[in-house]
């Protein structure tokens, strides 16, 4: 995978970050902004960056809107269904919306590594 | 050259990035007042939008969802967690990571999936026409207008959100040929069981249908292997909450065969459409000739979900309306179509921005209330919904200051949507409003009232787990022994730890007698005011079981 490619999607992702706040700031404008800006940061560590990460094992074959979007739904599949199944082994499901992005990420990443 | 290149790419997305800002604009902002984070729970219109609330906020409380929280169901500690987890863990996680409210957090989080849903729509129609997937968006607006707004308002929440899912799994479906599309065919069917087992039933039959289409092209081979191993780790990865489910909601409402033509709710048909059908029926039309076009999973889908959402009328019941709500996403290649070949009828040569210019105007439209009696709009408004900052503050004293006593609410004008009651995170009990009602008009207070002992059992009996595979039911065990026990009966007052009483009501004649009981109660010494504000005012029985209240006639 080329060095390239990853930096340059890296800089579309802040840049979707950057249009999120403006957006939201818009959007709910009687909201404060520390609170638009961890909430959208949290969309971002559960919902886009594990899937979107993940979805790099197809990356020869889809586009960046294909990954970012579809991204979202693997990400929210995932994490929804090991929390479910780590709470149940007793893991409290406070440690998961730490846990389980970085456990994502880091396949994501070893995805990316491997493509190379 | 590049640099056309790249302004196209630039103008397609920034398109969906402004559709994505619109939906979550008509869906929520104006809705949330524009906040995100809210006092209390904001725009909770009925009982089942609590009922998912208190439970995902249990779940964040409990660490888990092995059990239901007791104050859900009616003070038993062994009941499993029955309902469908998915949206409750997300919730709970975003909870905790955004810094919002499980009410917001959850509530937010059905919104924004909705918005990426038409999004991933979007996707599977751009593989047949990129402008026919432009054009088809703005429909998707309409998820917000009036009779599908239920779904969020009213708390169909799984199943919206399920239909997230079952979007993604079409699209899983439409890139099957992709290297090991098993994974996404399962995260994305496993999901969707796990939400909302009803929409992986539909996926089961756009599956079946798919294969059979892909069969008559004589390419049917990859879809065969993948979705085969698929559905088995899909099984495998959902089998401990199938247990679960075969125990609790396949055993209480086994699927029976029946049709119904009408639902409580207000339903979302084609006429809905008003003169947008006019696009949709050419598109409609358009669609039979192009199925043995190969990237047509859209048009598919299209004919598929119309036919699931008609499936009140062949078996289907109610889930039939639910499918309903996501018929302006699933539908919108048909509005898509409709215009693309009409326009091409007057502009050959059609480039994204023509297409994007065009959508732009409906998009508009479908904001415009003034086209209403045309075709249909949001329904953009916003409501602080059944919940007041005085209620919720009693309910927060109750999670703060009382533990596994036994609490009492007396007439309150939405205590009839009784999940709200589970707030006090203590198994509540309430008087019959028909009964309070027929004594009021008696003119008398007594000692006993018809009194119902809440909890979330209409689907489940309280069912728990004697053994992985062997379930006792707590409701059933009860009638057994005691035939009055279920739910309702004459029951004291004075056997009660605490009274809640609402001060207002939109019929003050209510609040008057609640006022008059609380009175009589007072003069006790050992009933006493703990609680209490404009709105509400608590008493503590500090002698529980002793009399209580002098049984009288009153003027």
């Amino acid at each position: 995978m080329k060095k390239d490619l990853i930096k340059k999607e890296a800089v579309s992702l802040v840049y979707i970050l950057l249009a999120g706040i403006v957006i939201l700031k818009i959007l709910f404008y009687n909201e404060d902004f520390p609170t638009i800006l961890r909430t959208l940061l949290a969309f971002f560590w559960l919902f886009i960056l594990p899937g979107f990460s993940l979805m790099y094992y197809w990356e020869d074959k889809l586009n960046f809107m294909e990954r970012f979007l579809i991204g979202v739904a693997v990400s929210a599949a995932i994490i929804g269904t090991c929390s479910y199944y780590f709470g149940l082994i007793g893991l409290n499901i406070k440690y998961h919306g730490i846990l389980l992005p970085l456990l994502l990420l880091t396949i994501g990443s070893i995805i990316i590594i491997k493509n190379k | 050259m590049i640099i056309i290149k790249l302004t196209k790419i630039n103008l397609e997305s920034i398109f969906l990035l402004i559709v994505f800002s619109v939906m979550l604009w008509a869906g929520c902002a104006i809705f949330f007042n524009h906040e995100l984070s809210h006092n209390f729970p904001f725009g909770y219109l009925a009982s089942d939008t609590y009922q998912h609330q208190v439970r995902v906020e249990s779940i964040k409380l409990m660490g888990n969802y092995r059990y239901e929280a007791p104050y859900i169901v009616a003070g038993y500690e062994d009941n499993v967690g029955f309902y469908q987890p998915l949206l409750y863990h997300i919730g709970a996680i975003f909870s905790y990571v955004s810094g919002l409210e499980t009410y917001d957090s959850t509530y937010l989080l059905i919104f924004i999936l909705t918005s990426f849903a038409s999004l991933i729509m979007y996707l599977i129609i751009r593989q047949f026409n990129k402008h026919v997937a432009i054009l088809s968006l703005p429909l998707s607006l309409l998820v917000f207008s009036q009779a599908p707004y239920i779904g969020f308002t009213w708390g169909h929440w799984p199943a919206v959100s399920a239909q997230f899912f079952l979007i993604a799994f079409f699209w899983a479906l439409s890139k099957i040929n992709l290297k090991n599309s098993f994974i996404l065919f399962t995260i994305f069917l496993s999901a969707t069981i796990l939400t909302h087992t009803s929409e992986a039933v539909f996926a089961a039959m756009f599956l079946f249908i798919y294969f059979i289409y892909k069969f008559i092209k004589k390419d049917y081979k990859t879809l065969f292997k993948q979705a085969l191993i698929g559905s088995i780790l899909s099984f495998i990865i959902c089998f401990y909450y199938l247990v679960i489910f075969k125990f609790t909601w396949a055993r209480m409402q086994p699927y029976s065969f029946y049709a119904m033509k009408a639902w409580a709710s207000p339903m979302f048909g084609i006429p809905s459409f008003k003169y947008l059908l006019i696009f949709l029926s050419i598109g409609f039309i358009i669609s039979l000739f192009y199925f043995r076009k190969k990237k047509s999973t859209a048009f598919l889908v299209g004919l598929v979900m119309l036919l699931i959402g008609y499936s009140n009328y062949y078996g289907f019941g109610h889930r039939s309306f639910q499918a309903r709500f996501f018929w302006p996403i699933y539908l919108s290649i048909f509005l898509g179509a409709g215009i693309y070949y009409l326009i091409k009828l007057i502009i050959k040569k059609l480039q994204t921005i023509h297409s994007i210019a065009i959508a732009s105007i409906f998009l508009i439209i479908l904001n415009i209330s003034a086209m209403s009696s045309i075709v249909p709009v949001t329904a953009r408004f916003t409501a602080q919904g059944l919940m007041s900052q005085q209620h919720w503050d009693m309910f927060r004293w109750f999670q703060d200051n009382v533990n596994n006593e036994k609490i009492l609410f007396f007439y309150g004008d939405f205590y009839g949507q009784k999940a709200i009651l589970r707030n006090t995170h203590i198994p509540p009990y309430r008087v019959g409003t028909n009964y309070f009602t027929s004594i009021l008009q008696n003119k008398t207070i007594k000692r006993e009232y018809m009194i119902s002992r809440l909890g979330d059992h209409h689907g489940v009996h309280y069912a728990y787990r004697k053994s992985f595979f062997e379930y006792g039911y707590h409701a059933e065990e009860e009638e057994s022994k005691d035939p009055t026990y279920y739910y309702s009966k004459m029951r004291d007052i004075c056997t009660f730890d605490y009274y809640i009483f609402d001060k207002v009501s939109q019929q003050p004649v209510f609040a008057q007698y609640n006022m008059l009981i609380a009175s009589e109660l007072i003069k006790k010494e050992w009933i006493q005011p703990v609680y209490g504000n404009d709105y509400v005012i608590v008493l503590k029985n500090n002698n529980p079981g002793e009399d209580c209240i002098n049984e009288k006639r009153f003027d």
